[in-house]
């Protein structure tokens, strides 16, 4: 029993000579009553947030007199340390080629407007204008013709951070 | 007027459901690349239907006193662009008829149409697509023996063409 309450008391005299981090400058009634202390923000590529917002889809209105193309523009928002960046960029799949069924007939679409660009910092909404577009719609059986093109996110964190 | 709250209501509640097309979105917690579909619309851009063809048919032949040596023919022609799985059919109204001297309606001159497509069995074209004029001839045939019991004259009759968009093998 004495060896349990000498452990207790021991516990409890270091605990209580536990002390908190002082201010540099402890304000005394010796010294000047006030003092400004900084607050300040860390903040890492851990907090990087990024939305790139894309189409549902394109439509390309036929045009039998020459070319025609859809909108494809994306949007950025993002909220980046500095250093951190995203990169994106949209291209056509498989050459751009177009097929339908029930017919041999193909189209191609090219994408204007979808070279890798950069967002940094903070962007809202930004938009970024790509266009879908078929030179021309000689010779091809009018139908819905369906192609895919892809938008490929690349996000580089800031270096050490 | 509970009744009108409730409707109202109700209202409110199936259009707070309605949901608008969503883009796809990548983030930092997606995947890093979406691919979505390019279509074509079978409108141009004025909404109008993209599909279009062309026929073309003489407004006259003319056919000299007692035949052409190499035959007399209407000729005509058509190009298109139609929807996947349609073609064109063209017919004539007769294969036979009889032409009417200008100055004697009484006088006539009897013809037939060779190779006449007619409604029964219309002529087809078997694609959509022709980007180049396709020519086909109808034959017109008088015989010496008509040319013989016929005053000399101007005689006429009409041939009228029916074209129409048909699926292929309906």
């Amino acid at each position: 029993m004495k060896k349990v309450l000498a452990v207790a008391l021991a516990v409890v005299m270091m605990l209580s000579v536990s002390v908190m981090a002082f201010a540099a400058n402890p304000i005394t009634n010796d010294s000047e009553q006030t003092e400004t202390i900084n607050v300040v923000t860390s903040a890492s590529a851990a907090n990087d947030k990024y939305t790139v917002s894309v189409p549902a889809s394109v439509t390309i209105p036929w045009n039998n007199d020459g070319s025609s193309n859809g909108t494809a523009d994306y949007q950025v928002t993002c909220n980046l340390v500095e250093g951190s960046k995203v990169t994106v960029s949209a291209a056509a799949d498989n050459g751009g080629e177009m097929t339908s069924t029930d017919t041999a007939d193909t189209l191609t679409f090219a994408v204007s407007g979808g070279e890798a660009a950069e967002f940094a910092g903070m962007q809202n909404n930004k938009n970024t204008a790509v266009d879908a577009t078929i030179n021309s719609f000689a010779g091809v059986a009018v139908g819905a013709y369906t192609g895919t093109m892809t938008y490929t996110v690349v996000y580089t964190p800031a270096t050490g951070a | 007027m509970k009744k009108v709250l409730s409707v109202v209501l109700a209202l409110t509640l199936a259009l707070l459901a309605c949901v608008p097309a969503f883009a796809a979105t990548i983030t930092e917690d997606t995947e890093d690349s979406a691919t979505i579909n390019v279509y074509t619309d079978t409108k141009n851009a004025e909404g109008e239907d993209a599909d279009w063809f062309i026929v073309t048919i003489p407004a006259e032949v003319p056919i000299p006193w007692g035949g052409t040596e190499a035959g007399d023919y209407i000729e005509w022609s058509y190009t298109s662009q139609l929807k996947i799985g349609e073609q064109l059919e063209v017919f004539v109204d007769k294969a036979a008829g009889s032409l009417v001297a200008a100055e004697d309606p009484s006088k006539t001159l009897a013809y037939t149409l060779t190779d006449a497509p007619l409604a029964a069995a219309p002529y087809e074209s078997g694609a959509p697509v022709f980007t180049t004029a396709q020519t086909e001839k109808i034959g017109i045939e008088i015989t010496d023996e008509a040319w013989g019991a016929a005053p000399v004259g101007v005689y006429t009759d009409t041939v009228t063409f029916t074209v129409s968009v048909q699926p292929i093998g309906a």
